[in-house]
């Protein structure tokens, strides 16, 4: 086990260095995915328990059988990873789990706000196609709005800002 | 794009033939296109209701027994949070609004939509009116449902609190009222007060618009997010209530919860309901909040008549539909297309019935990238729609158009949106069957 962490660790750093770089020195291919944001560590768990993926709504399956109520929107605040999901897979894990606006840079975690909906969040895969599997959120908004919203001058998105790698100085 | 993909129809549905069937699964195939929308009706010119340096919104229309039309619209607080609601008559033909008055003492919510102020007229123009008050703090936790009443022309009362729950922070929202035909008030909303995964759908009647009922509840689940309807028949001994259904019931977002719309009826005033009754079958799972109820209207033949949007089962089903009763809601025919639209977008609709039982649809169509008033109209006993009409034209956005008729006129609402400044048109046009 830990020479494979010993191994990946690495490899996982040197991906969001080259995605830091691109991202400083070309502009990346943006895509819109759909979907529904997820808390990726109860999904994950939650498929392997019980072999389908159960956790990927607001309440989760605990490991002894018990329901925790809006346990993905707790996770997610809480810091833990995300992901969006569709067609019953796992479609994209994001690279972070943005915490905070231009207007409020340090309250909440704005994925929180999403968690179990449908949605569209544009971004980039990381390795400018999807088969990393790895994409950064740039902007999201939910996949059913009201006109209203949809057609608003916003169009209904909020910025998502991912760290270092999209910080705004 | 849009545009394209919303084709409005000239609809006579081989589905309609099977009046009365317990099936609400419409045909929806046989419904023939129409792409190039007419206007037909002579709309008069658009009257701006409200002070346009606040931001007028949030419009909302109730013709009362002796004919008067009363328009409710929300403005901003001038340098504070919240909105302030007023009400006013409309007068001269559509053209001016008279006996403007204020209705809140402090500031109401500024999300309207479809959470809106609501108000009934009850004999001799006494306005019973009710709204989510503003709250300042984050997450929007509820506050009580504020409630006020008014004799004719006179200052409204202080406020009180609908909701009887006695909880400070309330999760009483999302309302519907109506007067009955004998002069009683029924109140309706969402609320969420027993804590349960799901919100309740509560009632409270007023003899005399001053004082409600004890509050309780008529329907176990309710989609959160949805405005209810409060309809009557029989000359109000059928009280009926709409709303969009919770199925499993959870509050929160699942992949199998349906939610369509019901009807519930009761034939002891509003004492006890019937079981719901599905209006139409159409499958709708979103995976998120619709913030979209259905809108109901009966006809001097107490036929029930309703018009709603939804996603459907599948994105080619999503559209505005018309469906009706003529069995005091037992059943409802299967649904007819009106206008296909986009599934991931909400469209708010309207349906009025006029002396003739002429029906008038509403509802908000996406036009050149902007959401824009439609209309259309059905004669009695006629089952195909009129050309498409454009009650709004404008660079604004135009949302939640709001509908009444009196012996005379047609009268159509809406609020306009630019940025962040808003405005409230209003216009009318004479009765088709005039």
């Amino acid at each position: 086990m830990f020479p494979i962490l010993a191994l990946a660790i690495p490899g996982l750093a040197t991906t969001l260095w080259r995605t830091s770089l691109e991202a400083q020195t070309s502009q990346p291919q943006i895509v819109t995915l759909k979907g529904r944001v997820i808390d990726l560590t109860c999904a994950v768990k939650g498929k392997v328990m019980t072999g389908s993926w159960n956790n990927v709504a607001e309440d989760h399956m605990m490991e002894d059988g018990s329901i925790q109520k809006a346990c993905a929107t707790l996770c997610l605040k809480g810091g833990q990873p995300a992901a969006l999901f569709a067609d019953n897979k796992i479609t994209a894990i994001f690279a972070c789990n943005p915490r905070g606006t231009d207007a409020a840079p340090h309250q909440g975690y704005t994925l929180a706000g999403y968690i179990a909906f449908a949605a569209e969040v544009e971004g980039y895969w990381a390795d400018g196609k999807a088969e990393s599997g790895i994409f950064v959120p740039l902007r999201i908004r939910r996949g059913i709005l009201s006109a209203e919203r949809r057609y608003s001058e916003g169009g209904g998105w909020k910025e998502l800002y991912c760290g270092p790698i999209e910080s705004k100085s | 794009m849009k545009a394209i993909q919303e084709l409005f129809v000239i609809s006579v549905g081989i589905s309609l033939a099977l009046s009365g069937c317990s099936s609400t699964k419409g045909d929806d195939s046989s419904l023939s296109p129409d792409l190039s929308p007419r206007s037909a009706l002579p709309f008069s010119e658009p009257l701006a209701v409200g002070d346009p340096q606040n931001n007028p919104a949030d419009a909302y229309l109730v013709t009362s027994d002796t004919g008067k039309v009363f328009v409710s619209w929300t403005e901003q607080v001038l340098d504070g949070q919240g909105r302030n609601v007023f009400i006013g008559t409309v007068a001269s033909e559509g053209q001016q609004l008279s006996e403007i008055r204020q209705m809140n003492q402090q500031p109401i919510s500024g999300h309207g939509g479809e959470n809106l102020a609501k108000f009934a007229v009850s004999p001799g123009d006494q306005v019973a009116a009710i709204w989510t008050p503003f709250s300042a703090e984050p997450g929007h936790p509820g506050l009580p449902l504020k409630l006020t009443h008014a004799e004719d022309g006179e200052p409204f009362s202080a406020e009180k609190v609908l909701n009887d729950d006695q909880k400070e922070v309330s999760r009483a929202n999302f309302s519907g009222m109506g007067t009955s035909p004998d002069g009683k008030i029924f109140a309706a909303w969402l609320d969420g007060r027993n804590d349960l995964d799901a919100k309740q759908l509560f009632m409270a009647i007023s003899e005399d618009g001053k004082t409600f009922s004890k509050n309780y509840s008529i329907a176990p689940a309710a989609c959160p997010c949805c405005r209810p309807s409060v309809n009557f028949l029989d000359g109000g001994q059928t009280v009926l209530v709409a709303y969009r259904e919770n199925a499993l019931p959870s509050g929160y977002i699942t992949p199998d919860n349906v939610r369509d719309h019901l009807m519930i009826r009761s034939n002891d005033g509003g004492r006890t309901f019937s079981d719901p009754v599905v209006i139409s079958d159409d499958g709708w799972v979103p995976i998120g909040c619709p913030h979209a109820g259905i809108s109901i209207d009966v006809d001097s033949w107490d036929t029930i008549h309703a018009v709603w949007w939804t996603g459907g089962r599948a994105a080619d089903e999503a559209g505005i539909y018309y469906t009706y009763s003529e069995d005091g809601g037992e059943s409802f025919i299967p649904r007819q297309l009106i206008s296909k639209t986009a599934e991931d977008t909400v469209l708010h609709t309207q349906v009025v019935a006029d002396k003739n039982d002429t029906v008038y649809a509403a509802w908000v169509g996406i036009r050149e990238e902007r959401p824009q008033i439609l209309l259309t109209h059905r004669l009695a006993g006629q089952q195909q729609w009129s050309p498409i009409d454009h009650a709004s034209d404008t660079s604004w956005n135009a949302i939640y158009p709001m509908l009444t008729v009196d012996n005379e006129k047609l009268y159509v609402a809406w609020t306009e949106r630019k940025g962040e400044a808003s405005q409230v048109n209003l216009r009318t046009t004479p009765l088709v069957g005039n």
